[in-house]
């Protein structure tokens, strides 16, 4: 979490934007909302696309991707700051994306377990269950959720 | 036209100085961006029950 994040903006509660200036110019949206699920925020993260639509899908390839991760981190770390007790869930809207979300998750671990708790959740036989997150671990976690410690 | 609440949220985000910034209506929407992934999350935590720090 030593990377510079952009700079951001909380344009209405729960809901950020910053601008990627990598090969072109993007506008990212990170949007905490409410779930059925009491002090449990879902973590949401996406592209606003010229027409107004979101997409939670592309891969952008801007060439900065540790900008980026290093930024959304970084609006976690004050949304939490803020709301301490809430817990937020979060999930790849792909696979791929999701192996992503685990690969920054171990790689800022150790600076990361200071301040959160980490669960991974991962698919049984009885249904999905939380484990807490271990970086050796080769179970295929398909969602995350932290709280600040 | 903008309504007038939008407009003064605009206006408060450039008196802060991010004059730069150029907020879409579709940002200040009251309703979810996301709405499928909300859905997902709403599914997974009802299968989870109660989460277990």
């Amino acid at each position: 979490m030593n990377n510079p994040p952009y700079e951001y903006t909380e344009v209405r509660p729960y809901r950020y934007i910053f601008k990627s200036t990598g090969k072109r110019t993007i506008t990212k949206v990170v949007e905490f909302t409410y779930t059925a699920t009491s002090e449990v925020y879902n973590l949401a993260f996406g592209d606003l696309l010229p027409n107004d639509e979101i997409d939670d899908k592309a891969n952008s390839n801007n060439g900065d991707i540790i900008k980026i991760f290093a930024t959304v981190i970084d609006i976690l770390q004050d949304f939490t700051w803020r709301n301490p007790s809430f817990i937020i869930l979060f999930m790849g809207s792909t696979p791929l994306r999701t192996l992503l979300y685990r690969r920054i998750l171990k790689t800022y671990y150790q600076s990361f377990r200071t301040q959160f708790l980490v669960l991974g959740v991962i698919a049984t036989e009885y249904g999905p269950k939380e484990v807490p997150f271990d970086t050796q671990s080769t179970d295929s976690y398909f969602a995350f959720l932290v709280k600040r410690i | 036209m903008p309504k007038k609440k939008t407009l003064k949220r605009i206006s408060k985000l450039r008196s802060k100085g991010q004059k730069n910034v150029v907020v879409r209506k579709v940002l200040l929407s009251e309703e979810t961006l996301f709405p499928e992934k909300l859905a997902k999350a709403n599914a997974l935590l009802k299968e989870l029950g109660e989460i277990k720090f």
